[in-house]
C-alpha cells in the first residue's frame, strides 16, 4: 500500500486508488466494484474461488436441476455463517426436487428456471438479486447463500445465515434497580429489533452503512425523523463516511473516529448497552449508533449533563431521583476532589482541620516513611490495581481479590506503618463515590483528572486545586460535542433545560425535549390535563 | 509548529517548571507542631524592665501519638499513659520580641511550629499590668497562621505556671480553657472575649474585660472573674459575682447560672435560673449633664427553694421577683462603683454609647471622658419576671 | 469585525457578574474606612446609583453603533486621530488593571494560602490559567464565568449568614458625624470601581441582542452590588471600624469568626477566600481578552486570541514592580483617574459628540 493510498477517504469516494492485487476485489471499489456477473457458471464460479481463494471454509455446491440434462447451479456459502437446516430444507429441496416438477419442461430457457425459482420455489424470505461480484461476495461473507444458475448473468442471495451468537442477556457493565433487563447483544439484527420494539414508530429510521474496508461492519444509524435535527443526522453521516479504516472491531472504534477531540480526558459520545437508555436518548432527538459485533451502542451528542444521567432517574418518582442525583454529582466531585482536598489540607493548611481530627492525622502519620504527595499516589494506585485485577480476574475471584486486597493489603499497609489509617479510609471514600457514577466513560475521566489535582494539590495546596479545576473548566467550556456545549444546560444558560439536570422535576412538568438538540419537535408531553 | 504555537509551548513549560520546583510550602502535619495555646509573661518576675529579654512564652503543643488514646497509628496507645502527665510539651522560650522568641523554637523543635490551631492565648498577670497589650498582641494580630476567634485569658500569677495544671477530663490545658470558655454564656461567671475583640478595643482605645484563670489546689484549673483592661493594661480584678453584674449591663450573657435570692417575707432562700435578659444602656443629657439609665429585663425559673416549705401563691412570686430585682440592682451598683471609681475603666462601653447616640457631645468631651465617667450619674432599673417555678408550684 | 462570537444576553450578564467581582472587593472595605470611617456602609449604596448613571451613558454610547467596538465607533464619532490615543489608553489601562487584580489576589494568596511559596510563581500561575481561559475566546470565557457564578455565589453568601450572629448594628452608629460630603464626594469618586464595566465598550458588538447590552450591564451590576454591599456591611457590622481599618483582608478577618465548633473544615475563611479566588480567574481572562482583542483590532490582526499570550510579560512585569502590599496603592494611583475617565468621562463626551453629529432619527 503506497504512503498515500493511507489517506483517509471516504469509502464511497470513487476517485479512489488504484490496488495491484484482484484478491480483493470485493473490499475495493474500483474496477472489481464494477466486475458483473457473467451468463457461465464455470466462469462465475471461477471467478469466486479466485476471490475465496484459500478460503477453505467457502462451500461451492453444484448441482444439475431436473436430471443429467438439466440445468447447471450452484450453491455457494460460507460454512458457519448458514444455517444447515434452512440450506437442506428450504433451499436444495425446493430448488432440487421442487424445481424439476414446476418446470416439466426442461429445455425451457435457464432464465426461466431462474425466475421461478425465485419467485415461485424458495420458501424463504429473504432474497436478494445480485448482479456484480463485490456484492456477491459480500452476501456470502455476511451469511448468505448464493444461488448461481448456468446461462444467466445474476444471483440469488438467500439470507440463510444462522451463526452462533450472544442472546439477549441482563446488561453487564450498567446494573439497574428498576427497569428492563434487556442489555445489546452482539448482534446488530437484534439490537434494531430491541429498539424497534420500543419505538414503534415508522419515523423510526435506520440507516445502514459497511465500515472497515476488511471487516465491513455493518454499523446502523438511528434516528426519530422529525424529531432529530437533520443537520445533526448530516453531520452524524459525514463524520462516518469519512472514516477509512480497516477493520471497525467495536464502537469504540467509530467513537473515536468521530469524536470532536481526541485529547480530552471526558468522553464526548455516551455509550450504553441498554436499549431502553438508546431509546431515551431517541426520543430526546438524539442520534443513536450500533455497531454489529458490540453490545455498545453510541449515543451522539453527549453532554456532561447526560453522562451523568441514567434512565432509570426516569423511571423513578421524581424526589428520589433527585435525590440520586444530588447524590451522584456529590460523588463525583468527591471522587474528583477527595484526595487533593486531603493532601492540600494535611501538607499545607492543616487549620483547616479540626484540631482532634488533625492530631489523630498527625499520631497516624507520625513515622511513615513517605510525605503525605507520595502515599497518597501509592494508595490510588494500588486501588487502580485492585480495580483493574478486579476486573480481569474471572468472576467470582476478581470480588474476592477486591475484598482480600482492599481489606487485607489496607489493614497490613496501616499495621506496618507504611500508610496512614486516615489515608486508606480517604482513598475508600473515593473508590466508592466514583461507583456512585453511572456511566464508566464519566468515571474515568474523573479518576485520571483526580491524578492531576493530587499533582497540583501537592504543589499549591487549596491554590493549586483550585488552579487544576479552572484549567479543566476551561477546558469543559471549550468543547463541544456535536457543536453542543459540553456543560449545556448550565453553561451557556438555559433554563428551561435545567428541568433535566442536577434537579429533575416532576414528569409531567418536562413536556419539552431538551432545546440544545434543537429537535424539530419540541414538545414531548401533550397540552392536556397536567395529570391523569 | 510555528512560533506562535513555540511561545505556547514555552508558558506551558514554565507552568511545568513552576509545578515541578514547587512544594514551598508542602510541610506534612506530622512534620508540624501544633501549638495549642501560648502563655506569655514577663521574665523579670520583679517586674524590671532593663533585662535584656523581656519576653517570655510558654507555648503547649500535643505530643501527638500519645495525645491519640486508641490503639491507632503503629505503636501508640502503650507508653504510659498516666493521668498526671500530660501528653503534651510546654516549651518556654524568651526573646526581645515574642516573633523573636517563638523563632528560637527552631533551636529546640526539630518541628516548625504552626500557630494554625492556636485555641488560647494566656497572657500572665505581671505582663497585664505593666506591658503594653497591644505590642504583645501585635504578633498574632500579624500572623498568617493565627485566627482573630482564639481566646485571650489573663493569668492570676504568671501565665507558665497556668500551663503546668492538670485537667482531669481535657488532654490539654489549652483544649480545656478553650472548651470551658464555651461555658461563658451560661454562666457568666468569667468573659469571652476573641482576640478581634481584643484587638478592636486596644485599637480604639477602649477599655475591655478579660477572663481570669487560676489554679486550684491539685494542680486543676478554675476560669472565673475577670481582669480590667484599662488603656491598654491590667487594672485591677473583678470577682465572679461582679463579672457576672457586669455582663448583665453589657447583655453578653443569657444571664447567669443562678441567683440565690433571700426572701424574709416567705422564710425561704431561692435560686433563680435566668433565661433570658436584655439589657438596655441610655445616655441622658439634661442641661449638658450626662447621666445613664440602665435598663434590665429578665425572664427565669425557680430552680431551687429552701427554707419554709409552703407552696407559692402567684403574690409570692412578686415578692420573689421584687427581691431579686433589687438584689440584682444592688449588685450592679456595686460594681459600677468599682468600676467608675476604683478602676476608672470604661469597660462596658459607655463612652462607645456616646460615641454613637451623640456624636457632637462626645467630641466635646472625648478628652476627659475618664473624670466625666468617674463621677458619671447611672440609674439602674431591673425587672425579673418569674415564668416557672419547676416542676412543683 | 474580527470575530464572529456572539453570546447571549444572560451569559453577558454572567460574565459581568464573574467580572466584576474580584479580591478588590474584600480589600476594598479597608480603603472606603479609611477615607470616611464609619459611614463606610452608606458609601456603596450611593456609589450604585452613580456608577448605574455611568454605565448607562457607557452602554447607550455602544449601542449606539451595535456593529461596532471602542475603536470602531470613537473612529466614526471623532476620527483616527483620536480613536487611536483613545483604544491605546483603554488597552493599557486594561492591562494595568489586569497587573493590579493579578497583583492583590497575588498578594492575599501569600498572605492567606502560601507563605513561603515566591510570588512569581503564584502570578505566573495565575496569569497563565487565566490567559488560558482568555485564549479560548468569549463562547468560552462566558461559559465558565456561568458555571464560575453559579457554583461559588451562593456558597459565599451562604458563608456570610454564618457571620450574622457576630453582626452588631450598633457599629453603624453615628450615622454621618462628618455630614453627608465626604459621602457622596467618595461615592462619586468610586465611580471608578466598576473597574470592569468599560468592558462593555467593545462587548456590545458580541451580543446576540446587542439593544439588550444595557439590561446585562445594568442586572450584572446590580447582582455584583448586592454582593459587595453584603459583603462591605457584614465587615463594618461584624469587626466595627476599629478593627476594620486595622485589617489587611477584611473580608478574610469577618468569615474568621464564622467557626463552628465540630465542622469538618474548621477555617470557613479559608474556604471563602478559595472560593473568592476562583472568581478572579474570569476577572483576569476577562481583561485579558479583551486587552487582546483591542491589540488585535489596533494592529488589524485576524486571529487575536494568540495575543492574550503575548501581552502576559506585560503585565507580569507591572504586576511585578511594586516593592511591597503598601507600594501597590502608591504605584497604581493612576489607575482611579483613568478608571474615572474611561467610565464616565470619554464615554459621556463622545455620546454627546455622536448625538450631534448622528442625530437619533437621521441614524435609524
Amino acid at each position: 500500500m503506497t504512503n498515500k493510498s493511507w489517506r483517509y477517504l471516504g469509502h464511497r469516494n470513487k476517485a479512489s486508488k488504484t490496488r495491484e492485487k484482484i484478491a480483493l476485489p470485493l473490499v475495493d471499489e474500483g474496477q472489481a466494484a464494477a466486475l458483473p456477473l457473467q451468463y457461465s457458471l464455470a466462469v462465475n464460479l471461477e471467478t469466486l474461488q479466485a476471490i475465496f481463494a484459500d478460503c477453505q471454509d467457502v462451500v461451492y455446491r453444484q448441482m444439475r436441476i431436473g436430471g443429467v440434462m438439466g440445468h447447471q447451479a450452484a450453491l455457494v456459502y460460507v460454512d458457519g455463517l448458514v444455517n444447515n437446516d434452512i440450506v437442506n430444507d428450504q433451499i436444495m429441496k425446493s430448488i432440487l426436487l421442487e424445481a424439476p416438477q414446476a418446470m416439466p419442461v426442461l429445455t425451457g430457457a435457464p432464465y426461466e428456471l431462474y425466475r421461478q425459482v425465485r419467485d415461485s420455489l424458495l420458501t424463504v424470505a429473504n432474497v436478494r438479486e445480485i448482479i456484480d461480484f463485490r456484492e456477491a461476495a459480500r452476501c456470502i461473507l455476511s451469511g448468505f447463500a448464493l444461488f448461481l444458475l448456468d446461462g444467466v448473468n445474476r444471483a440469488l442471495a438467500i439470507e440463510v445465515y444462522g451463526w452462533e451468537h450472544r442472546g439477549v442477556e441482563e446488561p453487564q457493565a450498567e446494573a439497574l434497580i428498576r427497569g428492563s433487563r434487556e442489555g445489546f447483544s452482539d448482534c446488530l439484527r437484534t439490537n434494531t429489533a430491541l429498539l424497534r420494539r420500543r419505538l414503534r414508530d415508522p419515523q423510526l429510521k435506520l440507516k445502514t452503512y459497511f465500515l472497515g474496508r476488511r471487516s465491513q461492519t455493518t454499523v446502523g444509524l438511528m434516528y426519530i425523523d422529525g424529531v432529530a435535527n437533520p443537520g445533526l443526522i448530516t453531520e452524524v453521516e459525514q463524520r462516518l463516511n469519512k472514516i477509512d479504516i480497516d477493520g471497525i472491531l467495536e464502537s469504540g472504534y467509530i467513537e473515536q473516529f468521530i469524536e470532536d477531540k481526541w485529547y480530552s480526558p471526558f468522553a464526548q459520545i455516551q455509550n450504553t448497552e441498554r436499549p431502553d437508555e438508546a431509546a431515551a436518548a431517541l426520543l430526546e432527538g438524539r442520534v443513536v449508533i450500533l455497531t454489529d459485533n458490540t453490545p455498545f451502542a453510541l449515543i451522539v451528542p453527549a453532554t456532561f449533563n447526560s453522562l451523568m444521567h441514567n434512565p432509570e432517574d426516569h423511571y423513578h418518582r421524581w424526589f428520589i431521583a433527585v435525590l440520586i442525583r444530588i447524590l451522584r454529582f456529590a460523588g463525583s466531585f468527591l471522587a474528583l476532589l477527595l484526595p487533593s482536598f486531603y493532601i492540600a489540607m494535611v501538607s499545607f493548611t492543616p487549620e483547616m482541620i479540626p484540631t482532634s481530627l488533625a492530631i489523630s492525622i498527625g499520631a497516624g502519620r507520625e513515622g511513615l516513611p513517605f510525605p503525605t504527595i507520595i502515599e497518597a499516589f501509592i494508595m490510588e494506585s494500588v486501588l487502580e490495581l485492585l480495580r483493574e485485577a478486579g476486573i480481569r480476574l474471572p468472576g467470582p475471584l476478581g470480588e474476592t481479590l477486591g475484598v482480600v486486597g482492599a481489606l487485607i493489603l489496607g489493614q497490613a499497609a496501616v499495621q506496618a506503618g507504611i500508610v496512614s489509617s486516615a489515608m486508606v479510609i480517604v482513598v475508600a471514600l473515593t473508590a466508592i463515590a466514583g461507583f456512585v457514577l453511572p456511566s464508566y466513560d464519566a468515571a474515568i475521566s474523573l479518576r485520571i483528572l483526580r491524578f492531576f489535582l493530587m499533582i497540583m494539590a501537592a504543589v499549591f495546596g487549596l491554590y493549586g486545586v483550585i488552579l487544576g479545576l479552572m484549567l479543566i473548566l476551561t477546558h469543559m467550556v471549550s468543547l463541544k460535542s456535536f457543536g453542543v456545549p459540553y456543560l449545556k444546560p448550565w453553561a451557556p444558560w438555559t433554563a428551561a433545560d435545567l428541568k433535566d439536570s442536577i434537579y429533575r422535576t416532576a414528569l409531567f412538568r418536562e413536556r419539552l425535549r431538551p432545546a440544545y438538540l434543537r429537535p424539530l419537535e419540541a414538545r414531548r408531553i401533550g397540552r392536556g390535563k397536567k395529570k391523569q | 509548529m510555528n512560533r506562535r504555537s513555540l511561545y505556547r509551548a514555552g508558558l506551558l513549560l514554565l507552568l511545568l517548571t513552576i509545578i515541578t520546583a514547587g512544594c514551598w510550602d508542602n510541610k506534612d502535619l506530622e512534620r508540624r507542631a501544633l501549638v495549642l495555646g501560648a502563655a506569655v509573661d514577663l521574665t523579670a518576675a520583679g517586674g524590671s524592665l532593663v533585662v535584656t529579654e523581656p519576653w517570655k512564652i510558654t507555648l503547649e503543643m500535643p505530643v501527638l501519638r500519645r495525645m491519640v488514646t486508641r490503639g491507632g497509628g503503629g505503636g501508640g496507645g502503650g507508653e504510659g499513659q498516666d493521668e498526671n502527665t500530660m501528653p503534651t510539651w510546654r516549651l518556654t522560650l524568651t526573646g526581645i520580641t515574642f516573633a523573636e522568641a517563638i523563632r528560637k523554637a527552631a533551636t529546640r523543635s526539630e518541628r516548625t511550629l504552626f500557630f494554625g490551631h492556636q485555641k488560647i492565648l494566656l497572657m500572665g498577670e505581671e505582663l497585664a499590668r505593666r506591658g503594653d497589650l497591644r505590642s504583645v498582641l501585635d504578633f498574632w494580630a500579624r500572623n498568617r497562621e493565627s485566627y482573630l476567634a482564639i481566646d485571650v485569658l489573663l493569668a492570676e500569677g504568671p501565665a507558665g505556671d497556668i500551663m503546668e495544671a492538670r485537667p482531669k477530663f481535657a488532654r490539654s490545658v489549652s483544649m480545656f480553657l478553650h472548651e470551658q470558655m464555651q461555658q461563658a454564656i451560661k454562666t457568666s461567671r468569667f468573659v469571652k472575649h476573641s482576640l478581634a475583640e481584643v484587638l478592636a478595643a486596644l485599637d480604639t482605645g477602649q477599655d475591655i474585660l478579660l477572663a481570669r484563670v487560676k489554679m486550684v489546689p491539685r494542680q486543676e484549673l478554675e476560669v472565673s472573674g475577670a481582669g480590667v483592661i484599662r488603656e491598654g493594661r491590667l487594672a485591677g480584678w473583678l470577682t465572679p459575682e461582679e463579672t457576672q453584674a457586669a455582663l448583665w449591663i453589657t447583655g453578653e450573657t443569657k444571664g447567669c447560672d443562678i441567683l440565690v435570692v433571700p426572701v424574709p417575707e416567705l422564710q425561704q432562700t431561692l435560686s433563680v435560673e435566668f433565661g433570658k435578659l436584655q439589657a438596655e444602656v441610655k445616655p441622658l443629657m439634661e442641661e449638658d449633664k450626662l447621666s445613664f439609665t440602665i435598663k434590665i429585663k429578665v425572664e427565669g425559673k425557680i430552680a431551687e427553694k429552701m427554707g419554709n416549705p409552703k407552696l407559692f401563691a402567684a403574690a409570692d412570686l412578686h415578692q420573689v421577683e421584687n427581691r431579686a430585682a433589687r438584689l440584682m440592682e444592688e449588685r450592679i451598683r456595686q460594681v459600677l462603683g468599682k468600676l467608675q471609681q476604683q478602676y476608672q475603666a470604661d469597660v462596658l462601653g459607655f463612652g462607645r454609647k456616646v460615641e454613637k447616640v451623640r456624636p457632637r457631645q462626645w467630641e466635646a468631651m472625648k478628652g476627659q471622658w475618664r473624670q466625666i465617667y468617674s463621677s458619671l450619674p447611672v440609674t439602674v432599673q431591673v425587672k425579673v419576671s418569674i415564668r416557672r417555678t419547676g416542676m412543683v408550684s | 469585525m474580527l470575530s464572529q462570537e456572539r453570546i447571549g444576553t444572560s451569559e453577558a450578564f454572567f460574565l459581568t457578574v464573574a467580572a466584576m467581582i474580584e479580591v478588590g472587593t474584600l480589600i476594598g472595605a479597608r480603603d472606603i474606612a479609611d477615607q470616611v470611617g464609619v459611614d463606610m456602609w452608606l458609601v456603596s449604596p450611593l456609589e450604585t446609583f452613580f456608577s448605574l448613571g455611568a454605565i448607562y451613558i457607557l452602554t447607550r454610547l455602544a449601542m449606539k453603533f451595535p456593529q461596532q467596538d471602542f475603536f470602531g465607533f470613537s473612529r466614526q464619532i471623532a476620527g483616527r486621530w483620536v480613536a487611536w490615543p483613545l483604544s491605546l489608553g483603554l488597552l493599557f489601562y486594561w492591562l494595568a488593571l489586569t497587573a493590579h487584580v493579578t497583583r492583590v489576589t497575588t498578594d492575599v494568596i501569600k498572605n492567606s494560602l502560601l507563605a513561603r511559596t515566591p510570588a512569581e510563581a503564584i502570578l505566573l500561575s495565575l496569569l497563565i490559567v487565566a490567559a488560558y481561559l482568555a485564549s479560548r475566546g468569549l463562547e468560552p470565557l462566558a461559559r465558565a464565568s456561568i458555571i464560575i457564578c453559579i457554583v461559588t455565589l451562593p456558597l459565599i453568601m451562604m458563608l456570610f449568614l454564618l457571620v450574622l450572629p457576630h453582626f452588631r448594628s450598633d457599629n453603624f452608629l453615628p450615622v454621618l458625624p462628618r455630614g453627608p460630603w465626604p459621602v457622596l464626594r467618595l461615592a462619586f469618586w468610586r465611580i471608578s470601581n466598576a473597574e470592569e464595566m468599560s468592558l462593555f465598550l467593545i462587548l456590545v458588538p458580541f451580543l446576540q441582542q446587542p439593544r439588550e447590552a444595557w439590561q446585562a450591564a445594568s442586572r450584572g451590576y446590580l447582582v455584583v452590588m448586592v454582593i459587595v454591599i453584603t459583603v462591605l456591611t457584614t465587615c463594618q457590622g461584624v469587626l466595627g471600624i476599629g478593627l476594620l481599618k486595622h485589617s489587611l483582608i477584611p473580608g478574610l478577618s469577618v468569615t474568621q469568626l464564622a467557626e463552628f465548633a465540630g465542622t469538618f473544615i474548621e477555617r470557613i475563611s479559608l474556604v471563602f477566600i478559595s472560593l473568592w479566588i476562583i472568581l478572579v480567574f474570569p476577572t483576569v481572562a476577562a481583561l485579558l481578552w479583551a486587552s487582546a482583542y483591542l491589540a488585535g483590532r489596533l494592529l488589524q490582526l485576524k486571529d487575536y486570541r494568540q495575543l492574550v499570550f503575548y501581552l502576559l510579560p506585560l503585565v507580569y512585569f507591572l504586576a511585578r514592580h511594586p516593592g511591597s502590599n503598601l507600594e501597590v496603592k502608591s504605584f497604581f494611583f493612576f489607575l482611579q483617574p483613568l478608571g474615572f475617565a474611561f467610565l464616565l468621562i470619554i464615554p459621556a463626551i463622545l455620546y454627546l459628540i455622536a448625538i450631534i453629529r448622528f442625530p437619533p432619527a437621521g441614524s435609524s
